[in-house]
């Protein structure tokens, strides 16, 4: 998903301000238990709600997350309800992730399967993915029956599909647009 | 086409011989919004200008905006399949259609699909050419120098077209816009006879841009009852298909004609008409946020009209030589007929002074002309060619030589004669040859005129042999001269349709005793 501009803004000065006060983990770590938070639809929903006063967000934020934050990750939440930008909090755990990644020579991505993946096979494309683009390579495994069977592995925009439909998917475009005549010829 | 179902199944057998293969990379993007026959996606990283993307359901689109985080691009093909959230794929290839002899006679969408129910297009993927392609450069170029004839007289003797030219058609609507192109289209089967695997014969290209599903199906018909299809290709992106089949409609039809001249051939293409395809433009780059200029058009349409035009040329006849990986051979041509139209006879509005700038040379149609029975209805003042002269056969050009001038002085002087007061002779005699001038250049539709035709007749007036003449008998007159000379001096008639012919003294005299003669004898039956 795209973020909001403000959002990568945000995240940006969050990180700059970490990696200053060598706060990355911390901060990091603080952000994961947010996002967990947020990521529920009823809360991002009251958070961007604009009938709720930016106070009453604020107030209740500070209750439900106590002193557990360390002093960035609440400066973060003090300048946000500042400037009633609440909204753009369930983005900011990923935005942030992604600065971490990119500074750690970190590379996420999925790996869909037909078949739930063991982590052996995890690790084992991970390893090959990693040692391919030079990255240290997470891959977050999906079940997707509708691949029938083999590996699908999105990077980036980046796809390398191996699975049984992709395969199938192929030879349906080559038949569509397959010269016959051609082919006719080259087998005679 | 037969369908074998050995082929089908060798085709199947390599697939399933090679599916065990290697795991394909692609580029993949999200939807993030679509609608409008735009749409934005995230991903697509390393997506190039104008390539084509790949979305579910066989639809296709052309990315237009890259910026920083999305792509912004048009949706070729039904947008109502596009959800967002679906996944683009990108193919790493331009929009290309097919081209060659496969398509003549065909009428096809803005890709090359057909549309006329005649069964697929038998061309193979090495026919394929991305419809924006590089103009020839300098060196690849000559000098227009033969005539791209349009079998209209007030035409062909005042406002030549050379082949490789681009002369804009403009005039308000219902002023025989099309008309003019249609005549033109079916004067090339003189070329070569209507065959279009003949080399001499000229390939004509019509697309039609925002037309009336029923005008192209009528241009259709008449080309065909005219005999002029088997020559011709028909682009078609109407009224009805979406903004970005009509933007890119005329950069398919040009690639189509280009592989023609390229090989050497002759190419006549028209479009028709830029207005609408600027209206679609402007449509597309709206939606997609680019800031809009004048008239709300983005800033790049004239850039948009000068890369189309200028691929119109005449090749230089070592082209092959100087670039053998383009042209198979040199001398080929591709003469552009870009049609604008205009509301209330305005020529400087945005479009078209753009287009007129590009352009070597403008005919202007007038609905006042129209109206009052001028058909067609050229202004000879305000349209010009400005490298089409180097182009007219010899003969032409010495008997149309003072047909410029004699039309503006009729047009001046009448309309002091207005006030009919006393006229001094040479006045009178002005405005009597102007008239009759007038009345010789007016010609009916879909009777395109051979050059000698042309010349005997323009030559009749000039010389003012037909001042004596009543002007509404003038008409009648040319009808039984042409036949009269093709009936009695075939031999004349044929040394003047060749190109090289000089317009000697012998061919003056000789011509101007059948004038004398047959007017004698009009005059004796009248």
């Amino acid at each position: 998903m795209a973020l909001p501009a403000a959002a990568s803004r945000y995240a940006r000065a969050l990180f700059e301000a970490a990696r200053e006060q060598d706060a990355l983990d911390r901060v990091a770590a603080d952000l994961r238990s947010l996002e967990a938070m947020v990521a529920e639809p009823q809360v991002a929903a009251w958070l961007a709600d604009p009938r709720v006063e930016s106070r009453r967000k604020q107030a209740l934020l500070e209750r439900a997350l106590g002193g557990r934050l360390s002093t960035l990750t609440a400066g973060l939440l003090a300048v946000l309800g500042r400037r009633s930008r609440q909204a753009l909090l369930p983005f900011l755990p990923r935005a942030f992730q992604d600065l971490l990644d990119r500074h750690q020579g970190r590379l996420r991505g999925t790996v869909e399967s037909a078949l739930p993946l063991d982590d052996e096979a995890r690790r084992g494309l991970e390893a090959a993915l990693s040692r391919a683009t030079g990255l240290e390579v997470r891959l977050e495994p999906r079940h997707v029956p509708e691949l029938l069977g083999g590996v699908r592995v999105t990077l980036g925009s980046t796809r390398y599909d191996g699975s049984v439909r992709g395969r199938l998917e192929r030879v349906r475009r080559r038949l569509q647009t397959a010269d016959l005549g051609a082919a006719a010829s080259s087998d005679a | 086409m037969e369908l074998h179902p050995s082929e089908v199944t060798s085709i199947l057998k390599k697939e399933i011989e090679g599916f065990q293969a290697a795991t394909a990379t692609e580029s993949v993007g999200t939807v993030l919004q679509v609608g409008d026959g735009v749409a934005r996606v995230y991903g697509l990283d390393d997506c190039m200008m104008s390539e084509l993307l790949e979305f579910p359901g066989g639809v296709y689109g052309m990315a237009l905006n890259l910026e920083e985080d999305n792509v912004g691009c048009v949706l070729l093909g039904d947008a109502s399949k596009v959800k967002e959230g679906d996944t683009v794929r990108s193919t790493g290839r331009i929009i290309s259609v097919p081209t060659g002899l496969a398509l003549a006679g065909r009428v096809v969408n803005a890709l090359g699909q057909p549309l006329d129910g005649k069964g697929p297009i038998q061309s193979g993927e090495e026919d394929l050419r991305p419809i924006e392609q590089d103009a020839p450069n300098v060196i690849e170029r000559q000098p227009v120098k033969e005539p791209m004839m349009t079998g209209i007289k007030a035409i062909d003797s005042m406002i030549p077209i050379g082949r490789g030219q681009r002369e804009l058609i403009i005039g308000d609507r219902q002023t025989g816009k099309t008309a003019l192109i249609l005549d033109a289209i079916i004067n090339q089967k003189k070329t070569g006879g209507g065959d279009p695997a003949n080399p001499d014969q000229v390939i004509c290209v019509y697309v039609a841009v925002g037309q009336k599903q029923s005008t192209v199906v009528d241009v259709q018909r008449r080309l065909e009852a005219a005999g002029a299809m088997p020559y011709t290709i028909i682009v078609n992106a109407s009224a009805s298909d979406e903004a970005s089949m009509q933007f890119i409609a005329p950069y398919a039809g040009t690639a189509m004609a280009e592989r023609f001249r390229d090989a050497g051939r002759h190419v006549l293409i028209a479009y028709d008409d830029l207005t609408k395809q600027a209206a679609a433009y402007r449509q597309v780059m709206l939606l997609l946020r680019r800031p809009p200029g004048r008239e709300a058009f983005p800033g790049d349409i004239f850039n948009l009209h000068s890369r189309l035009l200028e691929r119109a040329a005449k090749l230089a006849d070592n082209a092959h030589e100087l670039n053998p990986g383009k042209y198979s051979a040199g001398g080929g041509s591709l003469t552009a007929l870009p049609v604008v139209e205009t509301q209330e006879g305005d020529v400087s509005a945005y479009i078209p002074t753009n287009v007129i700038s590009i352009t070597d040379g403008q005919i202007f149609l007038e609905s006042n002309l129209f109206f009052s029975g001028v058909r067609p209805a050229v202004n000879v003042g305000i349209s010009v060619s400005r490298v089409g002269g180097s182009a007219q056969t010899p003969a032409m050009k010495k008997v149309a030589g003072g047909l410029r001038i004699n039309l503006a002085q009729y047009r001046e002087l009448e309309a002091f004669a207005q006030f009919g007061s006393d006229l001094d002779a040479a006045t009178q005699q002005a405005l009597n040859r102007g008239a009759r001038l007038v009345e010789l250049l007016k010609q009916g539709q879909y009777q395109p005129l051979d050059n000698a035709d042309q010349i005997v007749s323009i030559f009749a007036g000039t010389s003012g042999k037909l001042d004596r003449l009543p002007v509404d008998r003038i008409q009648d007159f040319e009808k039984g001269f042409v036949e009269s000379m093709k009936l009695n001096h075939p031999d004349l008639m044929e040394e003047l349709n060749g190109w090289k012919t000089q317009w000697s003294d012998e061919i003056a005299e000789r011509v101007g005793k059948a004038v004398d003669e047959f007017l004698a004898r009009f005059e004796a039956a009248a």
